[in-house]
């Protein structure tokens, strides 16, 4: 059953993915893969963020989750298009390019996601505050 | 409209078949590295520079490839996960697998790349 919430959330973050791309390479003409580069970073740090904030006591159903985690953002980013744009930069000779591609895709990712972690927390933390000034 | 239908049917397969994939390796997988993503983004970076490759490309059409590229190998393989996996990692003190992980799979996934690359332009040739 988790088939169809995991497709719908496919369906919509690969559509998403493609929408972006498309506006921003009729925008603008850059060496650099920003689309992709942005889209994957914004990724990381939404993933990281919903997986870290569902996981404890905030029970979220576990079809939403995965339509939301494994389908939505699992499709929008992507890592095989990060590697043809890198190959391709190569190719051209564009050697300083790719490399930074490679780095900034590398150490944003890690940075958007460990910020993703660490703003669940402090989110998760305020939430059980405010509810227990409630109580 | 129609090439929204496709890159959003390709990403309704991609999508499920990577969590297939990864739920299958995962439940009989012993070692720390997430291994299940690894091989999920290296074999889509291959197939997506075969598919691309100027003599295999040709011979596809647009929705064909809006399909297969963009929707399906776009969704099937997945840049969120390898990142959340690596500070995971790191967050609980695994520096090396974090790091083994991290070259990994930028390594094979270039390399990987390169090869289905060079497999499209001889299968081409062939063709």
């Amino acid at each position: 059953m988790e088939y169809i919430y995991i497709g719908i959330g496919g369906f919509f973050g690969a559509v998403l993915r493609y929408l972006i791309t498309i506006y921003f390479t009729k925008m603008y003409h850059t060496a650099f893969p920003f689309e992709t580069f942005v889209i994957n970073i914004l990724g990381s740090f939404l993933l990281s963020f919903i997986a870290n904030f569902t996981m404890d006591e905030y029970k979220v159903n576990t079809n939403l989750r995965l339509a939301i985690t494994t389908g939505f953002i699992g499709a929008f980013t992507t890592f095989s298009t990060f590697s043809m744009e890198t190959i391709n930069l190569l190719k051209a000779g564009k050697d300083y390019i790719a490399l930074s591609y490679i780095i900034l895709s590398i150490f944003g990712g890690l940075l958007m996601s460990y910020l993703g972690f660490e703003f669940a927390d402090k989110t998760f933390d305020l939430l059980l505050k405010e509810r227990e000034e409630e109580e | 409209m129609t090439s929204i239908l496709y890159v959003g049917i390709g990403g309704i397969l991609g999508a499920i078949l990577r969590y297939e994939i990864s739920r299958h390796i995962k439940e009989n997988r012993e070692i720390v590295i997430p291994i299940e993503t690894f091989i999920i983004n290296v074999l889509g970076a291959f197939l997506l520079n075969f598919l691309s490759s100027p003599k295999i490309n040709v011979n596809l059409s647009y929705d064909v490839k809006l399909f297969l590229t963009t929707g399906f190998l776009g969704a099937f393989t997945t840049y969120s996960t390898f990142s959340h996996e690596t500070v995971d990692l790191i967050k609980n003190k695994k520096y090396f697998h974090a790091f083994i992980y991290m070259s990994l799979t930028i390594i094979f996934g270039l390399i990987g790349g390169v090869l289905g690359y060079y497999l499209g332009n001889y299968m081409g040739k062939l063709i």
